[in-house]
């Protein structure tokens, strides 16, 4: 399943939990799977008490880890372009023809994936997908339009360089992945973005907007053979193949390694981390309830009661598993108080060894099924998210019936699967009774006392 | 007794383009009141199995006393700590053994608590909810401990970033006299300031029955509601009568200018607000307001067509309005700078702007268009139901009506370009706004 990498550490700054999407809803949808008539996979749902629909577009190894070395930021900027003008249409003509239709098109790209959301009135759907088919399959890159968001890139790139955020979630990834392409700025550099041509642009959108990486996902006011009828209009167009972009399996290196980013505020933000469990792994669903009763929860979870609701050291702390295409990372974040972070920081390591070295509680264990379990129905909760989730299940392989099936993978942990992964990731040994943290741990602020623990 | 008043909106709404079913912005609220004061609402949705309670308070930050900045706030953190019923941590168990999600917010006109479970637990977190309007439990240590964390939020939201007192300043210029110019979470030292007994007090004021209101939108309806809210919320005696009544703004006169030097700014930014009505002022302006946002923003706005695309000074420009608080609201404008952008030739081409649309008004497409973004923009809003369910409790906690709230795709069809022209001639007025510039230092521009 593809998540945003930022996403991994949104957990700094807000409450909110990762959703974990993969449960079953009492009453699960009726997805149906469609083969168009131009041979186009589509996962759908019909729902028609509202004139909407939803559609969600992926395209898979079109993310960042399909550029090149020098060509990170390039995903990124095709998102800003791809309402810029297409076919005969120029940027404000094309911008205007979407107002007037009322057509929301939005993309965005992660490590792995290129994202289109689509949302239309489902009266307006002949317009809004011959918009989606120009955008995807004629874009101009008119010079005009190119070099506006290459500046307000550029623009916002160099605002970032003092956003302690996003300083801490770069440095981050590039610690515990250097040399590979899932270290590297998922922005890119200002330097990378300068350098971008009309070439580039083009070649991107050639060799991997393809219809043998489409996974689509739609819900809405519209019946199966619409929706085919509609996909193929707009899309049957695309190249059939494209290169494939050969990304190499990879993990974090191994910790523990200390990296302190001095800025002059008054608060340090950490991430910490280390390689995960990757989704197609058996242990997948046990590192799940691992996570959940460690920070996952964010409310319940042990770290919360620790860090901020027995010493009010935090706003806010969280963990979350991650994986990607080819690589899972475990990783948590917190920001607390320069003169707290040792204090702070030793808590949750004691909290990791604590997990490594006894497990969860029969309590717990009951607790974080009826969570994860209960919690995935919240995902499922507007066309849109709905769209999302029939993306991911095609993305991650998980079948049509996962839905369903995943209150019973989940039923399955025990304490001893929680035990093992614990120990897998926190000591790189799941059959060691005791060991070291392996984290890779940047700080970003003015930290009191930690850079000694190099 | 109850009163329960069923509210189905018929489509109402003027012909505009052609292509938008007015009629679905339109959705179903189911009303009562209890007889101890409290307001229930319903929204239906039946998509999914799933219900979100929220229960606002009318009591916000701008109800606070003068001196007690964040004080709404940290109570609003208080009543995560438990009851003498409830201890917190049982609360956040039972919630998320069901799979919930919950949290809540303070803002300047209500304090918000909100779950999200399945439908088979709504009585559960009734229950719940109920027994904290009544039975808050709060404990010095805890308090003490609670104030730890919410310093920590402030850090974080506040201190680690330029634009965190940036916006402090700017709204402090922005009202003169109203509490919309403190901070909601409070300075750093009135949050030092508060005691146990404060919090009490707040508590004791404010969170009764009938200054509450109770939203539950999705998979229910209000004949499966009102018993279970009479059941646990029924039983909780009214409280005396709360009586808002915050400090107004006397006549601006003078226009403002803040700016914030910084030496972790490397992107200048700029702002303009100008104090005017909002909905809850009744006199056809908020609408419009919104409209003229709409036209001002946006990439084919007027703004961004003029600042970024044929002058390239920006590289991004827009326009917002905040309709919805209890007194008087901004209408403010933001630039980002492109890199080497003259600020003040920045500032004269938007006041060339502005002074265009005050000399010649706005054109009939352009109110088209707007008005058809609004609506479709309502439609889509019906997605989430939980939204929905926000966005009558918010209104209903600033003083507007069901009817009102409901209507607002109304009010948006009715608007016409005289409309929006009149209230281009009220509110672009320099005497009440404040012009906000976020610079590095001096010498290092």
């Amino acid at each position: 399943m593809g998540i945003p990498m930022t996403n991994a550490f949104r957990f700094v700054t807000t409450f909110a939990i990762g959703l974990i999407w993969f449960g079953a809803p009492a009453q699960a949808a009726d997805i149906q799977r469609i083969i168009s008539p131009g041979g186009i996979e589509i996962w759908y749902v019909q729902e028609p008490s509202l004139p909407i629909i939803a559609v969600e577009l992926a395209f898979e190894n079109a993310g960042n880890s399909s550029l090149p070395e020098g060509k990170q930021g390039l995903a990124n900027m095709i998102s800003t372009l791809l309402d810029e003008g297409a076919g005969d249409l120029e940027s404000l003509a094309f911008q205007r023809r979407m107002d007037e239709l009322s057509i929301s098109l939005r993309s965005s790209d992660n490590a792995d994936t290129f994202r289109i959301r689509l949302r239309t009135l489902s009266d307006n759907r002949d317009g809004a997908f011959e918009m989606l088919g120009l955008a995807l399959t004629a874009p101009r890159f008119d010079a005009d339009p190119v070099e506006r968001m290459r500046a307000g890139i550029l623009s916002d790139l160099n605002r970032r360089i003092n956003d302690p955020d996003y300083l801490l979630g770069v440095a981050w990834l590039e610690t515990a992945y250097p040399g590979h392409v899932y270290g590297r700025p998922p922005r890119g550099t200002i330097e990378i973005i300068e350098g971008f041509t009309q070439e580039d642009l083009h070649d991107f959108v050639a060799t991997r907007f393809t219809k043998d990486r489409l996974k689509i996902g739609a819900v809405g006011d519209v019946d199966g053979a619409e929706i085919a009828r509609l996909v193929d209009a707009a899309l049957g167009g695309l190249p059939a193949t494209g290169p494939v972009f050969e990304v190499t399996r990879v993990d974090p290196i191994v910790g523990p390694n200390f990296q302190v980013i001095r800025q002059d505020i008054p608060q340090s933000s950490i991430i910490w981390g280390t390689t995960g469990i990757m989704r197609e792994d058996p242990d997948y669903y046990a590192g799940v309830v691992m996570n959940t009763v460690l920070g996952g929860a964010s409310f319940i979870s042990r770290m919360w009661q620790s860090v901020r609701e027995a010493r009010g050291l935090a706003y806010s702390v969280g963990t979350g598993i991650t994986p990607l295409g080819q690589t899972s990372y475990f990783t948590g974040g917190v920001a607390t108080r320069n003169d707290q972070v040792a204090e702070a920081y030793a808590i949750i390591e004691g909290e990791m060894q604590r997990m490594a070295e006894e497990g969860i509680s029969d309590q717990e264990l009951a607790d974080a099924k009826s969570y994860s379990i209960g919690n995935f129905a919240l995902g499922l909760d507007t066309n849109s998210s709905l769209a999302r989730v029939l993306v991911g299940l095609q993305i991650s392989e998980l079948g049509i019936d996962y839905i369903d099936k995943r209150v019973g993978y989940i039923n399955a942990v025990t304490k001893d699967d929680v035990l093992r992964v614990a120990r897998r990731i926190f000591w790189g040994d799941e059959e060691a009774t005791s060991g070291t943290l392996r984290m890779v741990t940047t700080v970003v602020g003015d930290p009191v006392g930690f850079d000694d623990k190099n | 007794m109850n009163t329960p008043l069923r509210i189905g909106l018929a489509a109402t709404a003027a012909l505009i383009l052609s292509a938008l079913p007015t009629w679905a912005a339109d959705f179903t609220v189911e009303t009562a009141v209890l007889d101890n004061g409290l307001q229930v609402v319903v929204v239906p949705d039946h998509r999914a199995p799933l219900i979100t309670q929220a229960v606002y308070y009318k009591a916000g930050a701008a109800d606070e006393p003068a001196g007690k900045g964040g004080l709404a706030h940290f109570l609003e953190h208080m009543m995560f700590q438990g009851t003498t019923n409830v201890p917190g941590e049982d609360y956040r168990n039972t919630i998320a053994r069901h799979g919930g999600e919950e949290n809540a917010f303070t803002a300047q006109d209500m304090t918000g608590y909100w779950q999200t479970v399945a439908v088979e637990a709504m009585e559960i977190v009734m229950e719940l909810e109920a027994d904290r309007m009544a039975n808050l439990r709060i404990l010095p240590e805890e308090f003490e401990s609670e104030r730890q964390v919410i310093k920590e939020e402030r850090r974080s939201r506040y201190e680690s970033d330029p634009r965190g007192p940036f916006s402090e300043h700017m709204s402090a210029a922005v009202f003169m006299a109203h509490p919309y110019r403190l901070p909601v979470i409070g300075w750093m030292h009135e949050i030092e300031s508060h005691t146990v007994q404060d919090a009490i007090d707040w508590y004791d004021k404010y969170y009764v029955p009938n200054n509450a209101i109770l939203v539950i939108a999705g998979d229910t309806i209000l004949a499966e509601v009102l018993p279970l809210a009479e059941k646990y919320y029924g039983v909780i005696p009214r409280g005396a009568d709360v009586v808002r009544s915050r400090p107004q703004e006397p006549p601006q006169l003078a226009e403002r200018r803040v700016i914030l030097y910084d030496e972790r700014v490397r992107e200048p930014s700029f702002s303009r607000s100008y104090v005017t009505n909002s909905r809850t002022t009744r006199d056809g302006l908020a609408p419009a307001l919104s409209l003229l946002s709409q036209i001002l923003s946006g990439s084919t706005g007027r703004l961004y067509q003029a600042l970024v695309v044929d002058q390239g000074i920006a590289t991004s420009a827009g326009a917002f309005y905040s309709g919805g608080t209890m007194d008087q609201t901004q209408f403010g404008m933001w630039i980002a700078p492109a890199r080497g952008a003259d600020l003040v030739a920045m500032e004269a081409a938007l006041d060339v702007e502005i002074a265009r649309v005050v000399a010649d008004g706005i054109t009939q497409e352009e109110l088209d268009l707007a008005r058809n973004g609004t609506l479709s923009g309502l439609v889509f809003s019906r997605d989430s139901v939980t939204r929905l369910g926000r966005r009558v409790g918010a209104g209903l906690a600033v003083g507007l009506t069901i009817e009102e709230i409901v209507g607002w795709s109304d009010e948006i069809s009715a608007v016409t370009v005289a409309d929006v022209n009149a209230a281009v001639a009220t509110v672009f007025n320099r005497a009440h706004s404040a012009t906000g510039l976020m610079l590095p230092p001096p010498d290092k521009e």
